[in-house]
């Protein structure tokens, strides 16, 4: 097993598309680390990258204490399972695993043991002579993790491999990727745009945004301390609420201390030291409803979204958009108005430009 | 109403072929009646035998057949492996050749049937195996098509063989080519049957009867007997007998691969 570095790597597509801005990322040896942002943020460059399928611009990558920038795939030790399986539909199930082994000139009966390891792991005895089209999705998306793990590489590439399953088999295959993941105490780096998964998976959760990297950390304090407000959005579900507004009053204490002023909302703070534009953001579970005109402002209902244990409340504050969750059922009307309060204390401010203040 | 248009469509395709078997089998002076009759009245085989004999059939089908086999499998590899290139290496002109080989599309065969024809001739294969078949080997189009297979086949099957160790010449041979197998054997069927029907070149590369290919030899039947069409019938049947064969057997295939349902080769 290896650790894995990225030193300010850049990667500019033909086109002159800037996929990754001068990253630094370290991953541990053993640690499963997700990458983790919405699509078009760099994730798959990223691990295409250090598969040496896409060939770098500039920087460096470093897996265990070999710098493999220019190495060929193939050199640098690395598995990948993709979003499709990208099983060699031709082969069956048992040639497709075997095949890295085949290529590698490993003995045949060596071969068929460790195809056959691999397969018991990964519940796949019973389709070992069956051809990719005649499996279930979820076979096929094992048997791609089976050709994976089946040569004992340095380090797995997880590129998004749940994502075309349905939530019953996801939920399934991401607790035997965890077990997976103990078991053979690999590194692992996980791309993801779902962060339920995540927050779930991750012993470090890295937060990338227009191909820069945002946060490391683990998913406690990716949710708990984001570092910016990209990251805020990003991380939660639904993401947190962040709200245009601006610092407004004296500080005195007769004149009501500080408020920011955003929609219809006023919201009193206790930061002294800032005037003008700022944003600020709480989490849903933070917002609460109450009688109109008794909290920091009045929102119109937009959308109640009931989930059976908490029922989502979409807002529309003077223009600003804002979700509330409240426990149970929740008995509010589309189109009429409540009152909001917020939590204080849970409050998060960021500048202008996004990054966090105080 | 698009039934009605396909049915007919098909009757005025299949019509000919129909009346052509029909006649093969008529006396010689049964069609000289007015109108012509649609089905002989007394069949007879009489007419296969002497084309059989006049053609000479066994030499015209193995001549035809190798001309077909060898272009169809030089085809095959060199638009595979062009196809290939073109799609997946790197290599500095790659683009401008791949232009300027469209251009030769535009060529109509007849520009370029003279320079072939001195070629073979300064090389002394005029009338020989190697002159028929070697100037056939590389279809511009066979290469067009291959590399369009390969364009459709998705790209992380390839990636996911280099992570395995494939390296470029695994890759074209064990899974790249494997994926494209419906576009393959619709080149192949199309190749072969673009042969046995070659009538131009043929006729201008080979001179003797020992070198005749079934369409030359079917002129020449023409030539021959043009005032016994039963005959010249009964002789077109059997040279077209092994083509309507590699037809029923292939035509699903072919389909499939013009289709190019070997893009969406199930994963």
């Amino acid at each position: 097993m290896a650790s894995v570095t990225l030193r300010r790597l850049s990667k500019v597509y033909d086109g002159g598309v800037q996929a990754l801005h001068h990253l630094d990322l370290e991953v541990r040896d053993g640690e499963l680390l997700v990458l983790l942002g919405p699509s078009g943020s760099g994730k798959t460059t990223i691990l295409r990258c250090i598969a040496g399928l896409e060939e770098v611009t500039t920087g460096e990558v470093v897996i265990g204490e070999r710098v493999v920038t220019n190495e060929p795939p193939a050199a640098r030790d690395v598995a990948m399972v993709f979003q499709s399986p990208a099983l060699y539909p031709h082969l069956t199930v048992r040639d497709n695993i075997a095949f890295p082994l085949e290529l590698r000139g490993v003995a045949r009966t060596q071969i068929t043991r460790r195809v056959l390891e691999a397969a018991t792991r990964l519940h796949l005895e019973r389709v070992l002579e069956r051809r990719p089209g005649q499996i279930s999705e979820g076979e096929r998306q094992r048997a791609a993790l089976g050709r994976a793990m089946v040569r004992g590489p340095q380090l797995f590439l997880l590129d998004e491999p749940l994502s075309r399953l349905d939530a019953q088999l996801r939920i399934e295959l991401r607790g035997e990727l965890l077990a997976l993941h103990r078991a053979l105490g690999a590194t692992m780096i996980y791309v993801t745009h779902d962060q339920t998964e995540a927050m779930t998976m991750g012993q470090r959760i890295a937060v990338l945004h227009e191909g820069r990297l945002r946060q490391t950390g683990t998913p406690e304090e990716v949710y708990q301390r984001p570092a910016d407000v990209h990251v805020a959005r990003f991380i939660g579900t639904p993401g947190m609420n962040v709200l245009q507004g601006k610092g407004r009053g004296t500080g005195e204490k007769a004149d009501g201390g500080r408020v920011i002023e955003a929609g219809s909302l006023a919201i009193p703070i206790e930061l002294t030291t800032y005037e003008g534009e700022l944003q600020v953001g709480i989490r849903p579970e933070y917002v609460g409803l109450c009688a109109v005109d008794k909290g920091v402002g009045n929102a119109d209902v937009l959308v109640v979204e009931p989930l059976g244990s908490e029922t989502l409340i979409h807002l529309n504050a003077g223009g600003q958009p804002l979700v509330a969750r409240v426990p149970g059922f929740a008995d509010v009307r589309v189109g009429t108005q409540v009152g909001v309060k917020v939590d204080r204390r849970r409050l998060y401010l960021f500048d202008s430009a996004g990054a966090p203040l105080g | 109403m698009r039934k009605t248009l396909l049915v007919g469509a098909a009757i005025v395709m299949i019509a000919p072929f129909l009346y052509m078997v029909s006649v093969s089998f008529m006396g010689e002076s049964e069609l000289l009646r007015w109108p012509p009759p649609l089905f002989p009245t007394s069949p007879t085989t009489a007419n296969y035998a002497a084309a059989i004999a006049a053609l000479p059939f066994n030499r015209v089908l193995l001549n035809t057949a190798v001309l077909a086999g060898c272009v169809m499998i030089g085809q095959v590899l060199t638009s595979a492996a062009a196809g290939y290139a073109f799609v997946r290496l790197k290599f500095p002109g790659r683009d401008g050749t791949f232009r300027l080989m469209t251009l030769a599309l535009i060529l109509p065969t007849i520009f370029l049937v003279i320079p072939r024809y001195l070629m073979i001739e300064a090389l002394g294969w005029i009338d020989t195996f190697p002159g028929l078949i070697s100037t056939e080997l590389v279809s511009v189009w066979g290469i067009l098509f291959m590399r369009h297979a390969f364009l459709m086949q998705p790209r992380d099957i390839e990636d996911a063989a280099r992570l395995d160790g494939a390296g470029e010449w695994t890759l074209f041979w064990q899974v790249t080519l494997p994926l494209a197998r419906p576009a393959v054997t619709a080149l192949a069927v199309l190749a072969f049957m673009d042969q046995w029907r070659n009538f131009l070149w043929p006729l201008m590369v080979t001179r003797s009867a020992r070198m005749e290919v079934a369409e030359v030899a079917l002129a020449r039947l023409h030539g021959d007997y043009a005032a016994n069409v039963p005959y010249q019938m009964a002789a077109a049947v059997l040279v077209s007998l092994p083509l309507f064969l590699v037809c029923l057997i292939a035509s699903r295939s072919v389909m499939a691969g013009v289709r190019f349902t070997g893009a969406d080769a199930r994963l």
